[in-house]
Order: C-alpha cells, then structure tokens, then sequence
C-alpha cells in the first residue's frame, strides 16, 4: 500500500519524459481545473487523467482503489454543495424540492435545484481529478527528479528539495498509518460502517498515533537528510544523469501547454461551465 | 592531511547535555577521543544517553536538537562543532541512526546510496565506482532498482549504512545498526563495518546491545548508565565486570557470564572467555567428561521435555490450526507457502526466523489481519477469514513492536477501556477490566496520566494491559525485544510469562536466541515461507544445521555445552552453570 503511493520506475514512456513536461502535464490539469465546473468535461478530464497513468502502466484498479480512502470527504463536499449551493438565479432555476422542508424547527429551509446536483456533481469530480493526477504525478516523478525539475525552472533549489522529501515522505507516512489501523484492528476498532459520522469518528481515533509517530518518523528523517549533506552546497550538487529536453518531450511539452491555454479560456470564457450538461439533460 | 587529523577524528571533551524539555543532563562529562582505524564501543540500557552522543557527533546537536549543552565537540581536530553546520561537519563525520526506514528516501536502492555523494558534489565517475564497490559490498546489486522500503530489515541496514560510505567519511557514527537483523546477518554487518574501519583507516563508535558479536570487534569499550561512564577499557577489561553489568540489565556474553560465577563459586580460572572457543579451552580442564556425557536431562517444569521457562499447564486442545497457508501479497509476493502448525492451549511459543522469513505473515493470519491466499487458519475454533472483528480481537491479543503505534487516546484510563467500549460493553464492566488490567500491570497510578507523556517501559505496559483487558486466549507478542536494551525486553518476557502461568497461550516472534531459550517451551524456525523446524526448546537448539539455514544460531551456553560433550542442549546460564558444577573434576569425592 505504501509503496504504491510512491514513485516506481516501470519504464514507460511517461517515466523517461524531462520531470518539467510531467510538472507541466500536472499543472494543465489543475489550473484548467479551477476554470471548469461541468460534469461532463471534468469526467472526460479525469479519463485522461486515467489514461495518462494507463500509459505509465500504472493499473486502472489501482488508481479507482486509492480513490476510495478519501471518498467519505468526496461525499461531505458533495452533500455540503448541494446543502449550500444555490444558482445565481434561484427563480428562473429547475426546483425538485427541500432538502430540509419549510417549517422544520430551528433548520432553516434549503431548497433543491437541478443546478444545485449537477454543480456539485462538478465540483466532487473536481476533487477527484486533484487527487488522481497528484497520485499519478508522485508515480512518475522521483522526489530527486521532482527537486531538479523545480530547480531548473527558477524556484530555489531549497524550496525544490523540501518538496521532493514531502513527497517522498508520502509512503512513510501511509506505512504509519497501515500500522497504526493494524493495531487499533486488533483491539476491535472498525471502520467499515455506513453512517458517515461514526466513520469520520473511527479514523480520528487512529489521527493521534499517525501524527505522533509520523511527527517522530518526520524528525528523525530530517536528521537523516542532513547527516548525508542535504543543503550543504546545492548549487554545486551533482546529477548523475542529467536530463536533456528530447523532440518527445517538446512536443508534448506544446500539448500540454496548448491545453491549458485552450481549457483555461474555454473554462474562463464560460463555456465548459456545468449550465453546458444542464442544457444536454435538456433544461433550458 | 594535518598530523592532528590523523590522530583524532573526533573528540568530545567534558561533554554534557540537557534537552530544552528535560530536567537533567542525559550524559554527563563525557570524554572521548576517537582515533583513526580504531572502533570503540558504547553499550548501556535505555536512557543511557548513547543516541544523544550520536547526535552529537556530527552537530545535529546542539543545531537540530535544542537544549544546553556543556563541554566541546572537535571534528577533524579543529572544526567546532557549535560553529559548522550539520551538514558539513557530516562529510567527516557519517552518522547512521537507529531504524534505517525513516533514513531511506529515495526512489531506488541507487539514488539512496548516491544521494550523500552527489550532495557533497562529489565527481560522476567517483560516485558511480564507489556506488558499484558498495552495491557488492553489501550484496544489493541484483536490489539495485528496488524502493528500499522493498528490501528486508537487514537490506534496508545495508543499505542506510552504504549511503553513508557512499562519500566516504572519516568518522563513522553507527547507533545500534543490526537492531532489526537476524543473528547471523547482526554479524555480517558488524564484521564488515570492523574490516572498512581497518582497511580504510575510518575511525568508529558503534552503539550496540549485542556484545556476543562485537567482544573481537572492538579497541575500547565503553559501559554507560544514565549517562555517565561506568566503565570503560579493552573488551576483557570492561568484561572483568561482567556480572555488575549483567544486573545493570546488559546483555553480556553468556560464556563470560557464566565462568565469572565459576570463578566466583572458586574455580581458579586464571581470565574470563570471551567467546565459545576460548570458554571450552578454559573450562575444559576442569569438567569430568564421562560424568558430562552421563548428566540426566533436568526435570522438565511443566510436563514437557522444554526447558527452564516457567510453570503453564499445556492442554491437549489445539487453540490455533493452520492447515496448507499459503498468502501472497498484492504485489505478487509469495510469503508463505502452503504451511501447517498446530498450537495448543497454554503453550509458549517462539517463532523465530531470518528477515523475510514470514514470521509476522503468519502471525498476522492469527487474528484476521492477513486473510489467507489460499489454506485455513482456524483459532479457538473461529475461522480467522470469516470471524468478526470483534470476535477475533477477543480471541487474539496482538501487541505491537511499538507501543506509540497502539496509543491513540489521551489518558490512560480511556487506553485500557478503547477495545472494551469497541467490543459495547456495558460501562460498569469497562471499569471493572480496566482496573483489574491496571492492577496485572502495576500501573493503577497512571491512570489519569496521559500516555503520551509517559517514558517508552510504562508505555509498554499500558500497550500490554491494554490488550490483556481484553482478555484474549492467545497473546501474540511481535519483535518484542526488537530496540529494546535487554532489561526491557526481559521486563516484557516476565510479564508474558506471569500471563502464561495464568493459564494464557503465548506466542512470540523474536531474533533473541537466549530469551527464545530462556522463556519458551517450543521452538518454530521458518524459512521461506516454511517452516523449517517445530520442536521442544530443547531438542530445537541441538539441531544446528536448521538454524544456520535460517541465519539462526544457538545461544553461547547452547553451544558450549554442545562442544564440551553434554548429551543435552543447556538453554541459559544458570543451567550450564548447575550443570558444570554437578560435572567438575573431583565432585564425586565431595570436593
């Protein structure tokens, strides 16, 4: 489990690639991503998103099962928007009913709207892309390739390894975090109910041992780092094999580049907006 | 390089520090110079103040660790380390930290051993040779592609102390660097950094509890408690103290123990062993082999033929069956294979096996933490694939290596009653096993403390009564002994030997030869998924060639005794010792 959250050379093409494409590669992704708000180019967004991980060989079941840990917060955002979330034009809106109806004491009544589903069924897939393309980055980029990649695109070369060790710092703290759940297990603890609270309850239980061993695992590898030189003269570090930008990696390099300029206008123009699925569904 | 450099790689003068939250200075006056070539040992229990003289070394303290720190630490004969920041002071001077798994980072075995290199901008084709000459060293070649966090116990220690070698410092600073390594893999280890110390010229203090194999290691020693030297010499000289330093909770060579009490019971043993060899010639003149060859086996405690473990009713009903495991693991690992084991109610079991054997695999089948690839495990006649949760947490109480991996509530009281309000009992009955499992484990003054305050042995007796609370049939105990100094690891063995005695069935995983003989009724070797060897203690330790085929080897007395010519394994000290008294020339004349 831990292992499969960080970065493994299956050598793919996606692997051999300069680290900056599949930066850029991210990059398109989350940007466009905060310009969309439509459920069906998000969907289709975060097929590729898959797509892309199927090219690096990293398997579709794995990606789907990583998702599942964060789906209780997939359903907390979801339900949150369509509790609070209304069109900006609530009287021309499609009304389906109240959630909480009128007249129920203390509540105050919110009204459900088709805008109110679909736009929130965007912002859950939203999430979604977030985490997957984040994973299926961490999967193809080595924390080491990661440091160099910001490096050579200007950002301090500290700020560039501190990032790379966060990210190697992922299975770490997800091997804590399989141990900590082992041991709370064998004391009868359960996760696996289907009311959401008890579920958010559950794994507060297991957050105060994660954190504390994570904190000690975090302090003891920071030791560790130092004690093998880390920041003693980054500038001069040496590269072992060092990356050259290749004809693949500039064409997709304008790929990339060209769908975020293209899905950053389409997003900020308006046009991949959640009103596009309202109008397919056939509300006008 | 300065002729002060050669003679002094690192020195500590009048050393002393106190942590910014601590009370008291962990190590006091500390005096120590480290020369080329030269490896010094430090042992000492738990809270001895060894990994703060590790820290110290190479600056992490007093930079990273804050606190006061008195005295003065000199790198290379002139670099201050208050004045050099870690990372230069480590180029001199390479530290390797206990658990090598918070110390690998990198992707692969390769960029991990490089990654010091290349920081210290050391030349391509330099780090490219060296990286080639390590990965050989320390046989990960064919591992050179994995995520270290692949690698067993004892690679991940190969590789972690390769990364430090990798940019070749002068000073090597290793703080217990087999404590996850199976007997025979501690040695190779150990051997290996001794040969580098004299054939490179690198000066190096080791922090080590396993003195057996370090005693022909090491120029100097130092014995530590609370953090002041108690004594400190060549190997024989500190040894010349060894039964002061046995009741210190040491662990001390059991050969060398065990001629200091001949000595002290009037055998005119002109100096103490140091190891198996030299205990067989010093003894040997004064031992009646054919009374040796003739000695009864000594009546067995518990109506078995199993050692000196303590009294425990054995039943006939087999509480754990596993019949044909086999698991693999999602990545396709293969880590048990098609594996049978009968445990009986109220036995005490060890299982014990070279890293990667699948010890813990097979345990964690035990209470429906694994699930079987393919076989059965059946468990106080519960199915452990189907049972529930809660069912199989009432059957099978698993204590873990580390108790900060269980503690998960505030205060003590709401620790030991976590499982029980899981399990919905009612309140009333919550308070009465939780206090009858605080007075078991003497810490009914804890109660109200919060545990995460508490020092790492009270810890572990909260881990502990968290489960017995439980009341589980069978207590598995994983690695107990693993990074615990030999007092504490004694303290958790009596403690499972007062449950055993109760009437509980105990299981044990652990790389400690001498407690598997000194504590359990049974022996399970595993090897490859397999197991290689299910026999009484007794009769396990006499069979060598299956131990060495599992990087195993019989504890010092086991050995001994074996050479000597004794028809029976002698399993601990006092038992060599009662009988080579019996054995001793002249004692049938009543002398």
């Amino acid at each position: 489990m831990a292992l499969e959250l960080s970065y493994q050379d299956r050598g793919s093409i996606i692997h051999r690639l300069d680290p900056r494409v599949k930066l850029l590669w991210w990059l398109s992704i989350n940007i466009t991503l905060t310009t969309w708000n439509d459920p069906l180019f998000l969907f289709l967004l975060l097929a590729s998103v898959f797509a892309y991980g199927r090219i690096a060989r990293i398997p579709v079941w794995q990606g789907v099962r990583q998702l599942l840990p964060i789906l209780p917060f997939v359903i907390f955002v979801l339900l949150a928007n369509i509790a609070f979330w209304r069109p900006a034009h609530p009287e021309t809106a499609h009304f389906i009913g109240y959630v909480i109806p009128r007249g129920t004491p203390v509540l105050p009544p919110v009204p459900l709207y088709w805008e109110t589903v679909v736009f929130s069924i965007g912002t859950m897939l939203r999430l979604l892309v977030l985490v997957e393309s984040t994973l299926v980055l961490i999967k193809t980029v080595s924390p080491a390739e990661m440091a160099l990649a910001v490096a050579r695109m200007g950002v301090p070369p500290e700020i560039g390894m501190a990032l790379s060790m966060t990210i190697a710092y992922i299975p770490v703290v997800v091997a804590q975090l399989v141990s900590v759940m082992e041991a709370q297990q064998s004391r009868a603890w359960k996760v696996k109910t289907s009311n959401p609270i008890a579920r958010f309850r559950a794994y507060t239980t297991i957050a105060i041992p994660t954190f504390f061993r994570s904190f000690q695992a975090a302090e003891a590898m920071a030791a560790a780092m130092l004690s093998r030189g880390f920041g003693y003269d980054i500038d001069h570090r040496t590269e072992l094999k060092p990356t050259r930008f290749s004809g693949q990696d500039w064409v997709l390099t304008a790929l990339f580049a060209a769908f975020l300029v293209g899905g950053f206008l389409l997003g900020f123009s308006g046009i991949v907006q959640y009103t596009l699925t309202m109008r397919l569904l056939g509300f006008h | 390089m300065p002729v002060e450099e050669q003679a002094c790689a690192l020195a500590y003068e009048g050393f002393g520090f106190t942590y910014e939250q601590g009370e008291s200075e962990v190590v006091r006056d500390l005096s120590l110079q480290l020369s080329q070539g030269r490896v010094v040992l430090i042992t000492g229990p738990s809270g001895a103040g060894k990994t703060t003289i590790c820290r110290a070394a190479n600056g992490l303290i007093p930079h990273e660790f804050k606190g006061t720190m008195r005295g003065r630490i000199t790198v290379a004969g002139r670099y201050d380390s208050r004045r050099y920041s870690v990372s230069a002071l480590s180029k001199l001077v390479g530290l390797l930290q206990q658990d090598p798994d918070t110390q690998l980072f990198n992707p692969t075995v390769e960029d991990e051993i490089a990654f010091g290199a290349c920081n210290y901008g050391l030349p391509a084709e330099t780090i490219r040779q060296r990286l080639e000459q390590l990965l050989e060293l320390t046989r990960l070649s064919e591992h050179r592609r994995k995520n270290p966090h692949q690698l067993s116990g004892g690679q991940q220690q190969a590789c972690a102390l390769a990364a430090i070698l990798a940019f070749d410092p002068q000073t090597l600073i290793l703080d217990e660097p087999t404590s996850n390594i199976d007997p025979l893999g501690s040695q190779e280890v150990l051997t290996l950094v001794a040969r580098l110390a004299r054939e490179e010229g690198r000066a190096t203090l080791l922090i080590e509890h396993k003195l057996d194999e370090m005693v022909h290691l090491v120029d100097e020693m130092l014995v530590m408690d609370r953090g002041q030297v108690l004594h400190r010499g060549s190997v024989r000289e500190v040894l010349e103290h060894v039964e002061y330093i046995d009741s210190v909770g040491l662990s001390v060579p059991q050969v060398t123990l065990l001629a200091a009490r001949l000595r002290s019971a009037g055998w005119p043993l002109p100096r103490l062993p140091l190891d198996v060899t030299e205990a067989v010639t010093l003894l040997e003149p004064f031992i009646d082999r054919a009374a040796l060859a003739s000695l009864p086996v000594p009546a067995p405690s518990c109506g078995l033929d199993s050692g000196p473990h303590p009294a425990g009713g054995v039943g006939t009903e087999t509480i754990i069956e596993v019949s044909g495991l086999s698991h693999v693991y999602r990545d396709g690992t293969p880590a048990l294979r098609d594996l049978d084991l009968q445990i009986r109610r109220g036995e005490f079991v060890a299982i014990l096996g070279q890293n990667g054997s699948g010890k813990t695999t097979l345990v964690k089948h035990f209470n429906g933490l694994l699930k079987p690839t393919s076989g059965t495990v059946r468990v106080a006649g519960l199915d452990t694939a189907r049972a529930s949760i809660n069912e199989m947490a009432t059957t099978v109480g698993f204590i873990f290596q580390n108790p900060d991996t269980q503690i998960c509530k505030l205060k003590v009281y709401d620790e030991l009653a976590f499982g029980l309000r899981n399990l919905g009992l009612p309140e009333k009955q919550v308070r009465e096993r939780v206090q009858q499992a605080a007075e078991d484990l003497e810490i009914v003054h804890l109660l109200d403390k919060n545990p995460f305050l508490l020092s790492m042995g009270e810890k572990q007796r909260i881990a502990v009564a968290a489960v017995l609370a439980m009341q589980p049939s069978v207590l598995v105990l994983d690695e107990p002994t693993t990074g615990q100094d030999y007092k504490r690891a004694k303290e958790i063995m009596d403690l499972a030997v007062r449950l055993h005695a109760a009437g509980q069935t105990v299981v044990v995983i652990t790389h400690d030869m001498n407690l598997a003989a000194e504590y359990c009724q049974r022996v399970v070797v595993m090897a490859n998924g397999h197991v290689l060897l299910d026999a009484p203690t007794r009769q396990a330790f006499q069979a060598r060639e299956a131990l060495q085929a599992s990087s195993l080897r019989a504890p010092q007395v086991t050995q001994l005794g074996q050479q000597l010519g004794a028809p029976w394994a002698w399993l601990t000290v006092n038992e060599a010792l009662a009988a080579l008294w019996t054995v001793r020339k002249g004692a049938g004349d009543g002398a």
